[in-house]
């Protein structure tokens, strides 16, 4: 996904918590890695996003 | 994505090495031009199976090496078809990189590379690269066939519509974050489940807190009760020293005095061995285990001495003996002498060292385990004898001092009496709260364990509400980013829906000739690609196919503008069902539409005016000539001539 499409579809989340915004952000980039896999193994990772997001809103 | 050249070695028609250098810049058109059977196709599909692999469709290994090469090969060697893709790229960040991608039939796998300052640098993962540069399933909308992509624009053709749409503006990528993060939510709930305590705490502390206003309760009542059993004990001293004065009965009171102490002293010595007896009940399990500790050693004692375990000496302990060639008496251990032979088979029944010293730490503690045992249950016998030694002794001072006091009860002197009443009730009432502050104390004790008891559960269950309070952050933050990307999704794929329809619209209405007959395009919200003719009417039906494959291309050309994806278009017999005004309006807009232009024409698709309007913009122009003599095709560079 280039710069400019990606920026522009973060733009429809601008309304959203910064957290969430935060979280969308990396798993898209997590799914367009693997687009590819019928059965991508990108849950452990989204866990991880959003263990860190937990961990940096209570730090 | 801009290509930048494309290498061929022995892959299919293409004998040996051939390369071709794409253009871009102003002059972003290339111009490859072949016969029927030439080895356009060939080339189409040496970019698609070097990115893509067996996804290019194109069979086996042994149908994609260039026979010849095969023939000539000496016998046993072997030949392999080899595809380099060079271009450039813009990542997500927005830096510009070259990238090399090369496959070959050897391992059929695609190897990428960054070129670096320092050369080129293997990227570990391609496809995953790959999936951001040009996915697999989108590079059939930049990468196509010209004579079939008027698929779009027959009827019923929604489906394959809104896949375009979907794939190219990377949709699934949505729709996949949101169903992941929805299962991630679900994981979290079910977490959550297993952690509910059910208002336990809250149950714990209500019982905490009572438990605390009834030892305080307790504490206070212990103290007045204390000050009350000092206070009729001092009446009692009084009364006996004032009975002491009292020369007729002098002798009784002292010596009922004196048994009162040594009462005293028996029930503070009893009290003293309570609490040892106490002490004592908590580890009473050491000493009701004491036949099994006994059992577990004397096993242990029997294997080893039938030489099951080894002896209490330390493997490493014989290594040293035998290594100085000496004991520790200062004895020699000769190598043939007989202290030798032993300390070997000592050496030979010796387990592994950490068995040996599990072994040996177990026989150890069982033997440090039986000795506390005995003891305590030496200590717990003992104790049981001074107890009943002390019940007698009590029995007797109590009858004695009991016998003195009815005694003194009898005595006609009206001065005794009422000192004798007064000391009877003082006495009486002294027992009674002695009794009391005794319940008291163990009360308090109770009190106090409960109180250590439910600290303990508090605590263990603060933990777990813990645990379940930061599970509930990260299931509410995943449903949040899971419901964001939801609305997101059907916002975004409507605004984008739009806006390749306007672009379509826009492109369609460049490039058909009779543009004045069909004067709106729309992509429906089923997405329909649907054509209006100049009296509102539904036209699609009535298009030509040369003006499907306007309208497919159009779709296509304004998915890759909306998409912002910047990859080339490379089109297979463009023209072949065109008539001259169509593709000279294609040749005329394409290259302003989009970045990088490759055509694979036959020399009657591209000629006359139509290469003439498009020459300004050809950068690269090459013939594929297929020479009979061999049956390979020969990449010429044609630039001289343009």
């Amino acid at each position: 996904m280039s710069k400019e499409r990606r920026r522009r579809l973060m733009e429809f989340f601008e309304k959203y918590d910064p957290a969430v915004q935060r979280v969308v952000k990396r798993v898209i980039e997590w799914e367009q890695r693997y687009l590819d896999s019928k059965r991508p193994r990108v849950k452990e990772e989204i866990r991880e996003v959003i263990e860190e997001e937990v961990k940096r809103n209570d730090s | 994505m801009i290509l930048e050249t494309l290498r061929v070695k022995n892959f299919r028609q293409y004998y040996k090495e051939q390369k071709i250098a794409f253009s871009a810049g102003p002059k972003n058109v290339t111009v490859i031009r072949g016969s029927t059977g030439a080895g356009k196709t060939n080339l189409f599909s040496a970019i698609n199976w070097c990115l893509y692999g067996d996804d290019a469709g194109l069979g086996t290994q042994g149908e994609i090496v260039n026979k010849k090469a095969l023939a000539e090969a000496i016998k046993g060697s072997r030949v392999d078809a080899e595809v380099e893709l060079r271009f450039r790229h813009t990542d997500s960040d927005g830096s510009e990189h070259s990238y090399v991608a090369v496959r070959s039939t050897r391992d059929d796998s695609l190897r990428l590379s960054r070129v670096t300052k320092k050369g080129l640098e293997e990227l570990p993962n391609p496809i995953l690269m790959l999936n951001t540069i040009l996915p697999k399933d989108v590079r059939t909308y930049f990468f196509f066939d010209g004579e079939k992509i008027d698929d779009f624009a027959k009827p019923e053709h929604e489906s394959q519509i809104k896949d375009a749409v979907y794939s190219v503006l990377q949709l699934e990528v949505l729709e996949r974050g949101n169903a992941h993060l929805n299962s991630v939510a679900d994981e979290y709930e079910r977490e959550l489940k297993k952690l509910d305590t059910g208002g336990v705490l809250e149950g714990l502390t209500k019982e905490k807190e009572q438990k605390a206003d009834e030892l305080k309760n307790a504490e206070e009542q212990l103290g007045r009760d204390r000050k009350e059993l000092n206070s009729a004990r001092d009446v009692v001293d009084e009364m006996d020293r004032e009975l002491g004065k009292q020369r007729d009965v002098q002798g009784d009171a002292k010596r009922r005095e004196q048994l009162e102490n040594e009462r005293s002293r028996i029930e503070d010595e009893l009290e003293a061995l309570f609490s040892t007896l106490r002490d004592l009940g908590s580890t009473g399990y050491s000493v009701l285990g004491l036949e099994l500790l006994t059992k577990a050693s004397d096993a242990i004692n029997d294997k080893r001495q039938r030489g099951e375990i080894p002896a209490g000496i330390r493997e490493q302990f014989v290594r040293d003996l035998l290594e100085k060639a000496k004991c520790i008496c200062g004895r020699e251990i000769s190598n043939d002498g007989p202290e030798r032979q032993t300390l070997l088979a000592l050496l030979n029944r010796s387990m592994p060292s950490t068995i040996e010293d599990k072994i040996l730490e177990t026989s150890g503690l069982l033997l440090a385990l039986r000795a506390k045992s005995q003891q305590r249950f030496e200590a717990l016998v003992n104790l049981k004898k001074r107890k009943a030694a002390l019940d007698d002794d009590l029995s007797r001072v109590t009858k004695e001092a009991d016998d003195i006091t009815a005694k003194l009860e009898g005595v006609a002197i009206q001065q005794v009496q009422i000192l004798e009443n007064k000391r009877r009730a003082a006495q009486s009432r002294a027992n009674e709260l002695f009794v009391s502050v005794g319940r008291s104390e163990q009360q308090i004790r109770d009190l106090e364990n409960e109180i250590r008891d439910l600290n303990h559960r508090i605590q263990k269950t603060e933990g777990l509400e813990g645990k379940a309070q930061a599970v509930q952050k990260k299931l509410s933050l995943a449903r949040q980013a899971g419901e964001a990307i939801e609305e997101v999704h059907e916002r975004f794929a409507q605004v984008m829906r739009k806006r390749i329809e306007e672009e379509t619209k826009r492109i369609f209405g460049m490039l058909v000739w009779k543009e004045s007959q069909f004067t709106k395009v729309e992509l429906t919200e089923d997405y329909r690609l649907v054509v209006l003719d100049r009296w509102g009417s539904p036209a699609r039906p009535e298009l030509s196919a040369g003006e499907r494959q306007l309208l497919s291309l159009s779709f296509i050309i304004a998915l890759s503008r909306v998409s912002e994806g910047s990859a080339p278009v490379v089109m297979d017999t463009p023209f072949g069902r065109l008539d001259t005004q169509p593709r000279e309006n294609i040749c005329r807009h394409i290259p302003e539409l989009v970045n990088q232009v490759v055509l694979l024409v036959t020399g009657e698709e591209l000629h006359g005016h139509t290469l003439e309007i498009l020459k300004p913009k050809i950068g690269k122009r090459y013939f594929l000539d297929w020479q009979k003599s061999t049956g390979c095709t020969e990449i010429v560079s044609t630039e001289a001539q343009v």
